[in-house]
């Protein structure tokens, strides 16, 4: 029976497609092979990766392509930094030395020279005479911050199914409202919006651009009666694996 | 930048045209010496990234690579997404993931190429999540294909019995449609991708772009199917 799925199938890579390196063998030799010419997947790899090697803009998107190359050469650091925290095998490794390199470079001795140095300086500053700290002067009219009151969220944090509908946190006593701003890695701001709640619903509009796999940040803000922040939570960072859930109608 | 090595700059250049195995690029990046960083492959670079011991070489020779990528990969990206701010985001992503995995190129490609199955990859797992594919296939119309194909007594349908229905699909796509055509609706039928995108991703520039090749493709497969009918070919597909 022919179906949806049976075309799918018959589109679908086989065994006997050709591999990125043949197809790049193809493109740069411009010949075909049999299985290219009978192949309709292979042709229409073939067809990306001409397009994608293909220098030659479209019209119109010169602009467009020049900002976005802007914005990843400011944020080439951010990359790298954020790679490193899920690479495996010899870059991770590179990257955990590479600090001990750039700092000591060719001098293999300075590292344990410089452990027994610390010690020294740790031992002086732990065996030197007790001495009773001074009253600090006007504490009681400062106001203390317990570590209780820390402004402590909920979710989503990490790795989340589903694209999160709100943002949730914990209540923290005498806050009058919360401000919650919702950020990309570069910490620029997203979207942020108040409430007197504990937690706040993410508007459509700006769930849609959680695509899966892409990590975000956010953070919340109490505040009390006269708009003062009284505590602020630590950068949360979530990504959500799977895709916005569908709020409307499927359109033509 | 370090490496002071002897060169023997003729010789890299003649080699420049080779295939670039992961032996010969090592051979390569020994006897370069200061050749600055514009004049390098970016295999050669990779290369010496991966060799390098100074921590400020290797930022050199990565952000070399990936700059001169930026315009390639971001190009892509904005023709998955038509969205310059979710493209850059895709961008990033897809130089976090050539990064992560920088250890894993081989050699046998080129750099460039390894890149874009990376970047394919990536835009086209992001385009099907927010694409709603399945009900567009219905509302285009993509449906009366099959049942043109499967239609009728002696049709290709009977041929499908005896061999896979798979073999079939593909031979009548061969049969019937350019290769254009033959892409757009792999990648409208098999990869779930939206018409816009195809058009902005293969860079087609006619009017209506893909939709025109998915129609025009449509048109003969119906043709096609019409004439074995009409014949009572069933064997010949």
């Amino acid at each position: 029976m022919l179906n949806k799925d049976n075309l799918k199938a018959a589109l679908a890579t086989t065994p006997e497609c050709l591999t990125p390196e043949q197809l790049e063998q193809v493109l740069q030799k411009n010949h075909s092979t049999p299985h290219l010419d009978q192949c309709p997947r292979c042709q229409a790899e073939l067809a990306m990766l001409k397009a994608f090697a293909s220098d030659t803009p479209l019209p119109e998107e010169g602009a467009a392509v020049a900002w976005i190359s802007s914005q990843l050469d400011r944020r080439l650091n951010e990359i790298k930094s954020e790679a490193k925290g899920h690479a495996k095998g010899p870059l991770r490794q590179a990257a955990q030395s590479s600090w001990i390199v750039r700092i000591f470079g060719g001098f293999s001795w300075a590292l344990p020279a410089a452990a027994v140095a610390a010690l020294a300086v740790a031992s002086a500053f732990l065996l030197r005479p007790e001495k009773a700290p001074k009253l600090q002067a006007g504490l009681e009219t400062q106001r203390a911050i317990y570590r209780s009151q820390e402004l402590q969220v909920i979710s989503p944090v990490g790795e989340v199914q589903q694209v999160p509908t709100e943002l949730r946190w914990q209540s923290l006593e005498g806050s009058s409202n919360y401000h919650a701003v919702i950020m990309e890695v570069d910490r620029s701001e997203l979207w942020a919006g108040e409430t007197r709640n504990t937690s706040i619903e993410i508007p459509t509009a700006i769930r849609a651009k959680f695509l899966p796999g892409k990590p975000l940040l956010w953070q919340v803000t109490a505040r009390d009666g006269k708009g003062q922040p009284l505590s602020t939570s630590q950068v949360q960072r979530f990504v959500s694996a799977g895709a916005a859930a569908s709020t409307g109608t499927p359109t033509k | 930048m370090t490496g002071a090595l002897n060169l023997d700059r003729g010789t890299a250049y003649a080699r420049r045209g080779t295939f670039a195995t992961s032996q010969n690029i090592r051979e390569r990046v020994l006897i370069i010496d200061a050749m600055s960083l514009e004049q390098l492959l970016d295999e050669e670079l990779l290369e010496q990234y991966r060799v390098s011991t100074s921590a400020d070489e290797r930022e050199q020779y990565i952000n070399e690579l990936f700059r001169r990528n930026y315009a390639r990969v971001a190009r892509w990206c904005l023709r998955s997404t038509d969205d310059r701010e979710s493209a850059a985001d895709l961008a990033q992503e897809v130089f976090a993931k050539a990064y992560q995995n920088l250890y894993s190129f081989r050699g046998q490609s080129k750099f460039t190429t390894w890149l874009f199955v990376i970047a394919k990859n990536h835009c086209l797992n992001s385009v099907r999540a927010q694409s709603r594919q399945a009900s567009e296939l219905v509302a285009e119309g993509g449906e009366d294909i099959l049942v043109e194909l499967a239609d009728g007594a002696p049709s290709p349908y009977a041929a499908a019995e005896r061999e896979s229905s798979a073999r079939l699909i593909r031979s009548l796509l061969q049969k019937a449609l350019d290769d254009t055509e033959k892409a757009v609706f792999t990648l409208h039928y098999g990869e779930e991708l939206p018409l816009d995108v195809i058009t902005r991703m293969l860079g087609l520039q006619n009017q209506s772009g893909a939709k025109a090749y998915i129609v025009s493709a449509k048109r003969k497969l119906a043709r096609l199917v019409k004439t074995w009918k009409a014949r009572g070919q069933h064997e010949a597909v």
